[in-house]
């Protein structure tokens, strides 16, 4: 055994026993490591935790403009008090040593410091090179704020609509399936589902590792005696699976095959909620020769006949899930006095048939009627910490305005323009580029069709890890010199590596924010602390490129009256400088644009209440509705009579975004379709990626954190034990894995944290050294564009020395 | 040459003996302590040591229970032919 091999394994065993320790329960209280530095005289203040969509709240301690301790915020209806490990040692992610604090522009193929003033000029430039081609990739971890302002500098400044999140890679195909089903994006439940529910299904999601505060909900629950049942359904046994009392192991992609089956069954069984369906649901199949999310009527007959193919037997033979625990789920969803919550989120998402399945999950919780009652809902979970609030509700996608608007309806571009000030025909009509084909075009040459993109800039995501098969979508680009990659961060990163010009950021308490979590809550915090060196806030950098603009005449960026198109007055009736950053704390940005934001949030009944409401609060779940006596009531359960104000009094439920117009929620049938790249002869095992508990998502912050880099240092290729055998491989030892895209080495780890199925590997992608992007696949869902990074075939062979 | 790693649940509040004897002992590593929960990896060069350690650790008086989490006895076999 070399000695690697046995560093390799001893690390396996402390990240396992570390893992089993941590989602053995949240944890409340101060992380020791940060509170060696704190003495007397703390101050303390609210915020959002930085890292997942569970939005839980912290308690930041300050002291000499430093975070000094961080507390699970006891009055934060979220977690109550409780952090996972992430969250715990969040304060540390500002304090790594290799922060940015310089903007840096790539000079004869080196970044090289220059001022603000130039990196601005440069930025400007780019825009004036050619407006319709420059491009803006932003992030689920955009504060609410600084999405709009992106949002309002691309489609109401420069008049491009090439402005898409990374929230396209991670929940696009939930917004896709809340809008066919619904008509409108977003849950209608909430976190007091889980402690409400008799039943949790997860569908190819592992809360225990990934929302391990909302895990919890359910662990006090059990460890309380109350009876609750978790049914783990995925493709590879997890930390959640650890806990369930059933465990249904599926073949991939065929979660579609396995809901058909419980709607087959619910029919055959006669245990259907014939009352639910008759008042609240229509069916519905796609266009033949146009397919939208619109769908045509299908008949209840035809929808029926549709299922019959979807028999036990059929779906054991696609799915692998016994025809026993088939009808165990059908009894369950048949029990209308069991109540329900299902969960789900990139497994179900990162799907080429992902707004299919998310319409499936839709589908059953109505067709059996659990849905809008506590404890009895499909809830759709989100990865980033305002995935919803910024990037869904704000708009930030290429086809899309904010509050639900979309640019290819006019009435919606006039409403934009009027809140804008903006002349009328600014907004262009065209839908953007999604994530995958901007930087397709960002890759392809000037010179060849659909090479018009030139410019992008990315700000709080890192697509150099995360985009899939890097080398189609990112490589060419970076060796074309007609191309330039933007990015703002706040640490190197595999897009910084590669950027022409990088923009020091600050980051979460450096600044002030608000951000949407998985629950519609909004939060609000302040900035607690400076920056370090010359970083400064992304919102201010994009109000400073369109000032920049601004002074060189650029048309795009007056609004009617000729005034700057981020104009805010200034208490003696002038003008604030929001531009020069030595004032932008003097006045508060953020509220003025989150209270000019909030004006188009009232069109989808998304309302939010003055910003000034979350000062007071640890969030407020919208629509937060304005009561007789002048206060603000948020909303729990929406198209619930009983919790929605917006709900025709009567009737119980009221889908009021119906895209049928009638009240009604859609059932969709979509078929079971294989997926685009299945194992072959030359590439014979499924690989699945993912995230692990110590790491959020590319493991920039959490690298910096020596706490979680020590109980997870590095990437590793989860493997089968069979598979180990016949490939010769053991623990440690260095294997390839390879698909037709790319190949990365790293080391085996056989039935370690998870276990994987003979025929797939996993392989988690927080570690830039492995950057597993070069494997994926870049084959997205039709509709919602989001990539498939759950499922492509690779081969897997030992690294010989 | 077992490696096996457990997490020992203990009292926050009463641990200090047993987090000096884990540290004391070169065989053990302490991962990252969560709550009333402390992961540790045992490695050990044979199985006689590996019963020495856990049965110590079972019956440290900080000690309420050991859930075992991992366990690689894959060269174990060695000692012995
Ligand atoms: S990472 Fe997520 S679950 Fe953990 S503390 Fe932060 S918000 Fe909560």
């Amino acid at each position: 055994m070399t000695t690697d091999r046995r560093s390799f394994l001893k690390l396996a065993a402390l990240t396992a026993a570390t893992t089993a320790a941590s989602t053995a329960g949240a944890s409340s209280g101060i992380d020791p490591a940060l509170a060696k530095r704190m003495g007397p005289g703390v101050r303390w203040d609210k915020a959002p935790c930085r890292f997942c969509g569970t939005g839980c709240h912290v308690q930041v301690g300050v002291q000499n403009n430093k975070v000094v301790a961080i507390a699970g915020d006891v009055h934060a209806d979220v977690n109550k008090g409780l952090l996972c490990m992430k969250g715990y040692h969040v304060g540390l992610i500002l304090y790594g040593e290799d922060r940015l604090t310089k903007p840096l522009l790539r000079k004869n193929g080196e970044l090289t410091p220059v001022s603000w003033d130039e990196a601005l000029d440069v930025i400007a430039d780019r825009v004036e090179l050619d407006p319709k081609g420059f491009a803006f990739y932003g992030s689920g971890q955009w504060t609410i704020p600084e999405g709009y302002a992106a949002q309002k500098f691309m489609k109401g400044g420069i008049a491009s609509n090439h402005i898409d999140p990374n929230a396209r890679l991670c929940m696009a195909s939930a917004v896709t399936g809340f809008i066919a089903t619904y008509g409108v994006d977003e849950p209608n439940g909430c976190y007091q589902d889980l402690d409400d529910c008799d039943v949790i299904i997860t569908w190819g999601n592992n809360p225990a590792e990934m929302h391990p505060v909302l895990f919890s909900r359910f662990m006090d629950r059990r460890s309380r005696g109350e009876k609750i049942t978790l049914i783990d359904m995925s493709t590879r046994r997890t930390r959640t699976s650890a806990h369930a009392d059933h465990f249904l192991r599926f073949n991939p992609q065929s979660d579609l095959a396995i809901a058909n089956g419980i709607l087959h069954l619910l029919l055959r069984n006669d245990s259907w909620d014939k009352d639910f369906v008759e008042k609240h649901v229509n069916f519905r199949a796609l266009e033949a020769d146009k397919p939208s999310l619109k769908g045509e009527a299908m008949d209840f007959e035809a929808w029926k006949t549709a299922l019959d193919p979807y028999t036990p037997e059929y779906v054991s033979e696609i799915s692998g899930v016994s025809v026993e625990d088939l009808h165990m789920l059908a009894d369950l969803f048949g029990d209308r006095d069991k109540k329900i919550t299902s969960l789900w989120c990139m497994g179900a998402n990162q799907h080429t048939r992902g707004t299919a399945m998310n319409c499936l999950i839709h589908g059953v919780h109505l067709f059996s009627g659990h849905i809008g009652r506590p404890g009895d809902n499909p809830t759709s979970l989100t990865g980033q910490p305002s995935a919803c609030g910024t990037a869904r509700e704000v708009g930030t996608l290429a086809h899309a305005l904010p509050g639900g608007r979309l640019v290819a309806k006019e009435p919606h571009r006039t409403q934009s323009e009027e809140f804008w000030n903006v002349p009328a025909g600014r907004i262009d009509p065209k839908p953007g580029k999604h994530t995958v084909a901007m930087f397709k075009s960002w890759s392809t040459p000037k010179s060849e069709e659909g090479g018009n993109i030139h410019t992008i800039w990315v700000q709080v995501t890192n697509p150099g890890q995360t985009l899939p098969n890097r080398n189609l979508l990112m490589e060419p680009g970076v060796k074309d010199p007609d191309k330039f990659l933007i990015c703002s961060d706040v640490y190197p990163t595999a897009t910084t590596e590669i950027a022409d010009l990088v923009l020091p950021s600050s980051m979460w308490v450096e600044k002030s924010g608000v951000f949407g979590n998985s629950e519609r809550r909004t939060q609000q915090w302040f900035k607690q602390v400076d920056p370090p060196g010359q970083a400064r806030d992304d919102c201010w950098q994009i109000i400073a490129v369109a000032h920049k603009l601004f002074e060189r005449g650029f048309e795009g960026m007056k609004d009617k009256d000729g005034k700057f198109l981020f104009h805010m007055d200034n208490p003696n009736g002038g003008t604030f400088a929001n531009w020069d950053w030595n004032r932008y704390y003097d006045q508060n940005v953020d509220e003025h644009l989150f209270e000019e934001y909030r004006q188009f949030t009232r069109l989808k009944h998304k309302d939010l209440a003055p910003y000034s409401e979350y000062v007071k609060t640890r969030g407020l779940r919208w629509p937060v509705v304005e009561q007789p006596d002048g206060t603000w009531r948020e909303t729990r359960y929406r198209f619930a009579e009983f919790d929605d104000p917006y709900v025709k009094p009567g009737s119980t439920h009221d889908f009021y975004h119906s895209t049928t117009g009638d009240g009604r929620a859609q059932v969709w049938f979509r078929p079971y379709e294989a997926p685009p790249e299945v194992p072959d002869e030359e590439y014979p095992m499924w690989l699945c990626t993912g995230r692990v508990i110590e790491h959020w998502h590319s493991g920039t912050m959490t690298g910096r954190v020596p706490q979680l880099r020590g109980s997870m240092p590095a990437a590793y290729c989860e493997i089968n034990r069979q598979d180990a055998a016949n490939l010769g491989v053991s623990n440690g030892d260095m294997v390839v894995v390879e698909s037709r895209r790319g190949a990365v080495e790293l080391p085996a780890w056989i039935d370690g944290r998870g276990s994987p199925p003979p025929g797939t590997v996993f392989v988690p992608f927080f570690d830039e050294r492995v950057k597993i992007n070069f494997v994926t696949l870049h084959e997205h869902d039709p509709f919602s564009k989001q990539p498939d990074y759950k499922k492509c075939a690779v081969r897997v062979r030992r690294l010989e020395a | 040459m077992p490696i096996v790693s457990a997490v020992l649940y203990t009292r926050e509040d009463k641990r200090t003996d047993l987090m000096k004897d884990l540290r004391a002992d070169t065989r053990i590593d302490v991962g990252t302590i969560w709550a009333d929960r402390v992961p540790v990896v045992v490695d050990t060069p044979d199985r006689t040591q590996d019963k020495a350690v856990w049965r110590r650790l079972e019956h440290h008086p900080d000690v309420l229970r050991v859930e075992l989490v991992f366990a690689d006895f894959s060269d174990v076999h060695q000692e012995v032919s």
